[in-house]
């Protein structure tokens, strides 16, 4: 950390977000500008130059010619990218901002799942990476369903589920990834409510949705493997779940192609509505 | 095995609960062990059975303790769930050295084949994942750290701070 500390810095922050103190300190106020824009959701400028986590990012003092910029990301002693790509850094910025937020946040609890609005229901899409969430949220906007999140999506402590307005993360060829805004989608903000639904799903080619309700206790069992903090505070964790759950229903089913699920799943809440 | 062995099985052996923390939700209760990072859901007979386990409780006690409300519960059932709730780590057993019968593992490996499926006793378990493996992971191309690591199963590893295909 010393060896960092003797860098010389030019500008930095300090802020608070979701109940942690974050800094960050750079040698070019441009840079810092842009490191600002990915904090996500909302946060206050602090005064104290005393935080939990620290990012220092190295840019090249002169750009020369023939020779590649290179920007080095740390998050306190450790280096968390080496990059000629500038976007590429502030991506790598974000996704250890969200993850650290979301393991160690006191006041609201993160779980790795999708989450969208349809109507007067909440649909909460737990699951691990690559087991279909984001193509699930996008064709539920395509659907006209409203937004909370991708990624990450989170609840507060009485169990309230609220926006977390990352960009979806679309897979493209060859395995790699782009980011989509929810209004390129059509899709607004969704207003904070009540989980409705809560669909434990995964892509399986030759599947079709066909759902079975799990108990809430199977499911609070299974969002515990969602959530990043679940390990540093189960027992708040557990409680958290439990009264984001105490009005939803479980499911769990493989599904086929995304598009007769998001079909059934609207339908079913329609007609609940309805009953 | 006969009924009499089950029974002198219950009377000798001797259990505690292990300090866990402890959730009712609805008619289950989730167990969550803070040593292993393991939630266990147990439905309400291995509930009552698990709560009955305060203080040295011998497995006849349990079933004392059942006998209202559970009269259902065979003795075979108590003793395969005491075992599995053993070998979950729930459970600790306190039965002395000298009062372990020899045939014990054996008496219940037959049981454990036998109850499993009739038994009324439903548990469940998972490990709960480091705070890196409950996130996004990263693709071919993303860029790597101890904290986010590179999607498992599709032949990536995390080489100079980018998923790369290394293959298989």
């Amino acid at each position: 950390m010393e060896k960092i500390d003797r860098l010389g810095w030019a500008a930095g922050v300090s802020f608070e977000a979701f109940g942690l103190r974050v800094g960050i300190r750079v040698r070019d106020q441009q840079v810092l500008n842009s490191l600002i824009s990915r904090i996500p959701g909302q946060w206050s400028l602090r005064n104290s130059a005393e935080v939990d986590r620290l990012y220092s990012v190295v840019t090249p003092a002169v750009i020369r010619r023939n020779v590649r910029p290179l920007y080095v990301l740390y998050g306190d002693h450790g280096r968390l990218s080496r990059t000629e790509r500038f976007e590429e850094m502030l991506d790598s910025f974000e996704s250890d901002l969200d993850l650290y937020i979301a393991a160690n946040s006191p006041e609201t609890l993160f779980i790795h799942a999708g989450a969208v609005r349809w109507k007067e229901h909440a649909i909460l899409i737990p699951g691990r990476s690559r087991t279909g969430k984001t193509s699930l949220v996008a064709e539920f906007l395509h659907a006209g369903a409203s937004y909370y999140s991708d990624d990450l999506a989170i609840v507060d402590r009485s169990g309230y589920l609220h926006p977390y307005p990352r960009p979806l993360s679309v897979r493209i060829a060859n395995d790699t990834s782009r980011r989509v805004r929810p209004e390129d989608l059509g899709a607004e903000s969704a207003k904070s409510g009540r989980i409705s639904v809560v669909l434990f799903t995964e892509y399986v080619a030759s599947a079709s949705w066909c759902p079975s309700r799990i108990t809430h206790g199977q499911g609070i069992l299974r969002l515990l493997q969602n959530v990043p903090s679940a390990r540093k505070q189960p027992a708040l964790v557990i409680d958290v779940l439990e009264n984001a759950i105490k009005n939803a229903e479980v499911q769990a089913s493989y599904r086929g192609e995304k598009e007769s699920t998001v079909n059934s799943v609207l339908n079913y809440l329609d007609c609940r509505s309805v009953a | 095995m006969s009924d009499s062995q089950i029974f002198d099985e219950l009377k000798r052996s001797r259990f505690n609960r292990r300090p866990l923390i402890v959730k009712q939700i609805g008619a289950e209760w989730v167990l969550y062990d803070e040593q292993t990072s393991t939630a266990h859901c147990l439905n309400g007979v291995a509930a009552e059975i698990w709560t009955a386990c305060e203080e040295e409780t011998s497995g006849t006690d349990i079933k004392v303790a059942l006998r209202f409300e559970r009269p259902d519960v065979r003795d075979e059932d108590i003793l395969a769930s005491l075992n599995e709730m053993l070998k979950l780590g729930i459970l600790e057993e306190s039965t002395s050295s000298e009062a372990v019968s020899v045939s014990r593992r054996e008496l219940v490996r037959k049981l454990g084949l036998t109850a499993a499926i009739a038994l009324p006793i439903a548990i469940t378990s998972v490990l709960v994942p480091p705070a890196a493996a409950a996130a996004s992971c990263g693709h071919l191309g993303a860029l790597c750290s101890g904290t986010k690591p590179c999607c498992p199963g599709i032949g990536l590893g995390c080489v100079a701070g980018t998923c790369v295909g290394v293959g298989h």
